[in-house]
C-alpha cells in the first residue's frame, strides 16, 4: 500500500489560497493577514492529516 | 458571537455599511477604519472579477490578493480539466450543480452561458477543438475531425452535447476516460475558487472580520459607559 499519494500535491495550492482568501477577509492590513493565513493552514493540513492517517489505519492490510 | 481559537477564547466583531471599526483613536492601530464606499456596487464589481471591489474600495493590497489567489486557482483547475470542467448543464444524468458554485467567480465563468446557448440552439461551440458523431441516445460512434456533416462539436466551456446515457459510452465519459482524475481536481479547484470569491464579495460588502481578543469587547464597552457618564 502507497502511504503517500502524488496527487495529494493537488493538495497544496488550494490549501494554500483558502487559507490566504480566508486570511484576508480577517483583517485589513498585511501583518495579520499573514498571521491568519499560517494559523489557517496550519489547521487545514492538521485535519487533513488526521483524517488521512484515520483512513490510512482503517484501510490498513485490504 | 463566540467561539474558541486554540486555547483562547475570541469575539467576532462584523461591521455592516461604513466599517468604521473602531472610534477610539487610541484603538485605530489596532482596528484600522475601512473605506467601502458603495458597499453594494464594491460587492457587484468583486464577483464580477475577484478583487475588482477592493480595488474600486483603493484597498489595493487586497485587491492583489484576491485576484492573484482567486484567478490562479480558477485558471488552473480550467487548464488541469482541459478546459472541459466549467460547463452549464441541468439534464438528466448531467445536473451539473458545480457550476453554481463556479459562477461565483463571475465574468472567468461566463464564457459557459455563452457556450450552454449556442449549444442549446444547436451552434457550434466558440473554439470547438473535438467533434463527435453520436446516435439518438447519446452513445458516440466515432470521434471525427470539427466541421464533419453530422457531427457535433464541443469547445472549451461547452456542455457534453446530446442526451447522457449511464450505460453507453458517451462525451461525458470520454472526457472522464482522456482526462480521468484531472476532472474532478479541475473542478475542484473551479468550484472552490468560486466559493472563495464568494468571501472576498462579503468582504468588499461588509469589511472584514475583525477578531478582538476576548475581554476587548467588554473593556471597551465599560470604558465607553464610563465616559459616557
Amino acid at each position: 500500500m502507497n502511504v503517500f499519494d502524488w496527487k495529494l500535491v493537488y493538495a497544496v495550492p488550494l490549501i494554500l489560497a483558502i487559507s490566504l482568501v480566508y486570511g484576508a477577509t480577517r483583517d485589513e492590513r498585511f501583518g495579520p493577514i499573514l498571521s491568519h493565513t499560517w494559523r489557517s493552514a496550519v489547521w487545514v493540513i492538521g485535519f487533513m492529516a488526521v483524517i488521512y492517517a484515520a483512513l490510512l489505519w482503517a484501510g490498513w492490510g485490504l | 458571537m463566540r467561539r474558541a481559537v486554540g486555547s483562547t477564547s475570541f469575539r467576532v466583531r462584523r461591521q455592516f455599511g461604513v466599517c468604521r471599526v473602531n472610534a477610539r483613536s487610541d484603538d485605530r492601530d489596532e482596528f484600522p477604519e475601512v473605506e467601502l464606499r458603495e458597499p453594494a456596487w464594491a460587492a457587484l464589481l468583486a464577483w464580477l472579477i475577484p478583487g475588482a471591489g477592493h480595488l474600486y474600495q483603493r484597498r489595493f493590497a487586497k485587491a492583489a490578493i484576491f485576484f492573484v489567489t482567486i484567478m490562479s486557482i480558477y485558471v488552473s483547475g480550467v487548464a488541469i480539466g482541459g478546459g472541459q470542467v466549467v460547463y452549464a448543464s441541468w439534464r438528466p444524468n448531467d445536473y451539473h450543480w458545480q457550476f453554481a458554485c463556479q459562477a461565483g467567480v463571475g465574468l472567468p465563468a461566463f464564457p459557459a452561458v455563452i457556450q450552454y446557448f449556442r449549444a442549446r440552439d444547436g451552434k457550434m461551440p466558440f473554439f470547438a477543438d473535438r467533434a463527435y458523431r453520436i446516435n439518438g441516445r447519446g452513445e458516440v460512434l466515432e470521434e471525427v475531425s470539427v466541421g464533419t456533416p453530422g457531427s457535433i462539436a464541443t469547445g472549451p466551456f461547452s456542455p457534453p452535447p446530446g442526451p447522457i446515457p449511464t450505460d453507453q459510452r458517451c462525451v461525458l465519459s470520454i472526457w472522464h476516460e482522456r482526462l480521468q482524475h484531472r476532472f474532478e481536481i479541475g473542478t475542484l479547484y473551479t468550484v472552490v475558487a468560486g466559493l472563495l470569491n464568494l468571501l472576498a464579495v462579503y468582504d468588499a460588502f461588509a469589511g472584514p472580520f475583525f477578531i478582538v481578543p476576548e475581554g476587548k469587547d467588554d473593556e471597551d464597552d465599560d470604558e465607553r459607559k464610563d465616559d459616557d457618564s
